[in-house]
């Protein structure tokens, strides 16, 4: 039913997303937060990419941004690009920054929250599939609200994306009010309904962390799994490590608005280059017991950040170079990092 | 069965108001029979009248009879007009509901809208607005507002009447609710007449419910708008009408809902006020005469009348509250 590919809008060669440089800061009764700093990424058609970090680091702001639900102001572009299914965002209308949205699918972090308490399934998967093929326009989507036929078909859909999903039997599930369901069950519901409209790009933040351990699991491979059937890119927001090695191909490690380091998942966590990473991956407790290593100091204050690298402060290996912003070099083909460690002119 | 449980309480909650009621008149001070005779009664002519009255009897045996009497539809007979307190308040009622359900329509019609433009355009001018507005409304002294508007609307501009109900022949009697009457018979004339009567009262009386409407719209809004799924629906691009309007508004309302099923008696109490200044021919203006006469009768008699309409409405709140709210019906 959808026909995504044949909206002209969307470029399906050109990376999902590409952040460059992207500098936000945050006008707050307290003064202005400098939280986003350097955020560089990019996520290409097919591709999963894991973005991880401390929580308070940037990475839901980021999240927010790519879904369109960042609040600006208080937010505000200060420099850098975001361009999106190869269209740059700055200047965009709001009613096209808005059609973008039925390409995204977004698993969001609590399943139990973001369902509407008042509502059945059927009627919120129903109310988005009819929205989406609107063509945005309210009084389109109230007639085909309203008629017989067209809800009936969107009801089939619905019944089909829960399918998807490994959903035994969506007609049952349909009627139900969320509190009626699992965890994992609401989680499979979202994951349906994100599957609603076009989707090209998901955003997943941090998609396991309100499920226990099992659920967690299955969840897991089950995104994995639809991602690769419907050839998804992705974003995956998370604080696990492990699950980052499981389902990303390639991770950007972020602290305190900055992407310190980024590169294939497998190499970048065996052999970590940046010292924020070092400390990220010490951090995983072993199976052999005792407290795993932390890393001493918090996330900065966005109202008066460190000068130059925002980890110095924290950092073991700190030296009088890093008050100035270290530039992001190649260490190694797609392995980048911020860090006067390295780089032609490292000591 | 539920429902059975639900009627067997309402009565025993009429029951027990009867009893408090019939008790605590009589125990008040006031001479209800001096006041019904006049100060020119002869002693004998008072003693004849008590004991026409059943007032010579012990208290527990005046209930009883009154209870019997009530299981006839015999409410007593009134002292300020010598007739059943029951015929009194069946021809005074509809005078009153029509009131007060204009007035309620009006703060729910003007409210609600009101309170969910407030909250989705927090600190707007309509926001500001509705908040001094609130603060302004629910002081106003009824009377007050009421000889302000006969002052303006009434006296100095002639837009409308300054009191009464209908200044022409009343409409065919069907319902007692004359703009419906007028309506259902096609009297138009009698339509426009009633409706511009009813204007001043009805505004009125909705002035403090309006308000408060406004604000519990306005702070549950905002508290649903804070909620998850709300941002969710933003991020997958639903349009911010149908989240404002059908996903917050719904589970926004329950609260005003409540709300609404405590404003009824209060504008029931309010009308005792707005009748008695627009000599608005219902039963709470009959209520109010009846309290400052001390007829007993017909005190506890509007007083169960408007009570019975209390248990009902409260009833009627609770069984939308379930419609609206699947987790309570799920519970049940």
């Amino acid at each position: 039913m959808p026909d995504s590919l044949s909206f002209p809008s969307v470029s399906v060669q050109a990376p999902v997303v590409r952040l460059n440089g992207l500098r936000m800061d945050f006008h707050t009764g307290d003064g202005v937060e400098q939280v986003i700093k350097d955020v560089t990424l990019r996520i290409d058609p097919g591709e999963i990419v894991g973005l991880v970090g401390e929580s308070g680091c940037g990475k839901s702001v980021t999240a927010k941004l790519l879904l369109g639900i960042l609040p600006m102001p208080p937010a505000v572009v200060k420099a850098g690009s975001i361009e999106m299914f190869g269209r740059d965002l700055a200047g965009l209308p709001s009613g096209e920054r808005e059609a973008l949205k039925k390409f995204v699918a977004y698993v969001p972090q609590d399943p139990s929250a973001v369902l509407n308490p008042s509502f059945t399934i059927a009627t919120q998967m129903i109310d988005m599939i009819v929205w989406y093929e609107s063509d945005r326009k309210l009084a389109t989507y109230f007639r085909k609200r309203h008629t017989r036929t067209v809800v009936s078909r969107a009801r089939d859909h619905a019944a089909h994306l829960l399918e998807k999903v490994y959903i035994a039997d969506p007609e049952q599930v349909l009627r139900r009010y969320p509190v009626q369901l699992s965890g994992g069950m609401r989680q499979r519901v979202l994951l349906a309904m994100a599957l609603s409209g076009s989707p090209q790009l998901m955003i997943a933040d941090e998609p396991t962390t309100a499920l226990d351990v099992t659920v967690q699991k299955r969840t897991i491979d089950l995104l994995k799994d639809l991602v690769e059937r419907e050839g998804l890119a992705g974003l995956y927001i998370t604080h696990d490590l492990g699950v980052a090695r499981e389902i990303c191909a390639r991770t950007y490690v972020m602290y305190a608005g900055t992407t310190v380091e980024n590169g294939p998942t497998g190499p970048l966590l065996d052999a970590p280059l940046h010292p924020y990473t070092r400390g990220l991956v010490e951090a995983i407790p072993s199976l052999e017991g005792g407290l795993p290593r932390t890393i001493p100091g918090q996330v900065p204050d966005y109202l008066a950040p460190p000068r130059g690298c925002r980890f110095a402060p924290r950092c073991p290996e700190a030296f009088e170079r890093c008050r100035e912003t270290p530039e992001r070099v190649e260490q190694a083909p797609g392995r980048q990092v911020a860090c006067w460690l390295y780089g032609k002119e490292a000591a | 069965m539920r429902f059975l449980r639900r009627v067997l309480n309402m009565l025993v909650v009429l029951l027990f108001v009867s009893l408090l009621m019939f008790v605590l008149v009589r125990v008040l001070p006031g001479d209800p029979v001096g006041a019904a005779l006049g100060d020119g009664a002869t002693k004998e002519q008072v003693e004849k009248f008590r004991v026409q009255m059943g007032m010579d009897k012990p208290l527990q045996v005046q209930y009883l009879a009154y209870l019997r009497g009530l299981l006839d539809g015999n409410f007593g007979v009134s002292l300020m007009e010598p007739r059943d307190v029951g015929t009194i308040v069946r021809e005074r009622l509809p005078a009153t509901l029509e009131l007060v359900l204009c007035s309620l329509a009006l703060a729910i019609v003007v409210g609600v809208p009101l309170g969910i433009l407030a909250a989705t355009h927090r600190n707007g001018p309509v926001d500001q607005a509705s908040r001094l507005w609130s603060l302004t409304g629910v002081s106003f002294p009824n009377f007050w507002a009421a000889l302000m508007l006969q002052l303006v609307l009434g006296a100095a501009l002639s837009l409308v009447p300054i009191t009464g109900r209908i200044t022409g022949p009343p409409p065919e009697h069907i319902t007692g609710l004359y703009l419906v009457d007028a309506l259902l018979s096609g009297n138009f004339k009698a339509m426009g007449d009633a409706a511009r009567h009813l204007i001043t009262p009805t505004i009125v009386l909705a002035v403090g419910p309006l308000a408060q409407i406004t604000s519990m719209i306005r702070s549950s809004m905002l508290d649903e708008l804070a909620k998850p799924y709300v941002g969710f629906s933003q991020a997958v691009g639903m349009p911010r009408f149908l989240i404002n309007y059908k996903y917050v508004l719904r589970n926004a309302f329950s609260s005003t809902l409540t709300l609404i099923g405590f404003l009824f008696p209060l504008m029931i109490g309010g009308a005792f006020v707005v009748e008695k200044v627009f000599a608005w021919p219902g039963v709470a203006r009959f209520g109010a005469d009846a309290i400052l006469a001390n007829d007993y009768n017909a005190i506890v008699g509007v007083t169960l009348v408007i009570c019975l309409f209390v248990v009902v409405v409260n009833f009627v709140t609770e069984e939308l509250y379930v419609a609206l709210d699947p987790r309570i019906r799920l519970e049940r």
